[in-house]
């Protein structure tokens, strides 16, 4: 395999979403539930996704351009779900603090 | 029977055993060895611990036994529960109302109690106003443990401050 710089990013890209992966994990067990609770369930799935699709990264160079399109797809897909859990799950939490 | 008008205080075990849940305490006991001040009769903690005076005994003899509670001597205080055939259903006086606010969110959160326990520990060291500490306790629970459960306790939180 070469260290290019495209490898070394997607390696440093895998390790951060595992450190990911753990913290999301490690802190379930301190929001069993509430506002927050309910969309950290959500977010775990969404990370575990991530983290299985991250783990292909390493392969990109010797996947058929077909896969590879449809695998980022997805990645983006999912990754605008996350985005808009976050946001709401801020909001969810600023309405809450203010009220 | 235990006598409901004898006053009890926490020892250095029994402070150390509110951190540390070395003992395998139920949880009414657990909430007797946070409310009792060593100022208010025996008594007068049994509805915050949940339980009938006449069930105090076993409630409290595990305390006993392991250390974690002493009698105060001279303390028998009849004064701070009247009319009860030996204890009363009022809350303890002064500073141990933030205890019974601790004890109340150990019984409505039960295991997941520990923040909303540690934000009102620290709220009654630093002297803050105990209805604003509750306040805060149920939205860091309505956030992190269960939204009802959150409203129960600050319903009940407010009814004990205000009595």
């Amino acid at each position: 395999m070469r260290l290019d710089m495209i490898t070394i990013l997607g390696f440093g890209a895998v390790l951060i979403m595992l450190i990911n992966l753990f913290q999301v994990i490690s802190l379930k067990s301190q929001i069993s539930g509430g506002v927050v609770g309910k969309s950290w369930n959500v977010m775990i799935v969404l990370v575990v996704l991530f983290a299985a699709g991250y783990m292909i990264l390493p392969f990109l160079a010797t996947m058929p351009v077909e896969t590879l399109r449809t695998i980022v797809s997805l990645i983006l897909f999912f990754g605008a779900i996350y985005v808009l859990v976050t946001i709401r799950l801020i909001y969810g939490i600023i309405r809450e603090l203010s009220s | 029977m235990a006598d409901l008008q004898e006053v009890y205080a926490r020892t250095e075990a029994g402070v150390a055993e509110i951190k540390a849940r070395a003992f395998d305490l139920t949880r009414g006991q657990r909430n007797l060895l946070i409310v009792i001040d060593g100022k208010s009769a025996l008594g007068s903690f049994a509805k915050m611990v949940g339980c009938v005076p006449e069930q105090m005994e076993e409630v409290l003899a595990p305390l006993i036994e392991h250390g974690l509670i002493a009698p105060v001597a001279g303390g028998s205080n009849r004064a701070l529960a009247p009319g009860l055939p030996g204890g009363g259903g009022s809350l303890p006086s002064g500073s141990s109302a933030a205890q019974a606010l601790i004890a109340l969110a150990e019984r409505v959160f039960e295991k997941h109690a520990g923040p909303v326990v540690l934000k009102l520990e620290k709220a009654a060291n630093s002297g803050a106003d105990l209805l604003a500490a509750a306040e805060s306790a149920a939205k860091l629970a309505k956030l992190t443990i269960d939204e009802s459960k959150a409203a129960d306790f600050l319903v009940e939180a407010r009814r004990l401050i205000s009595a």
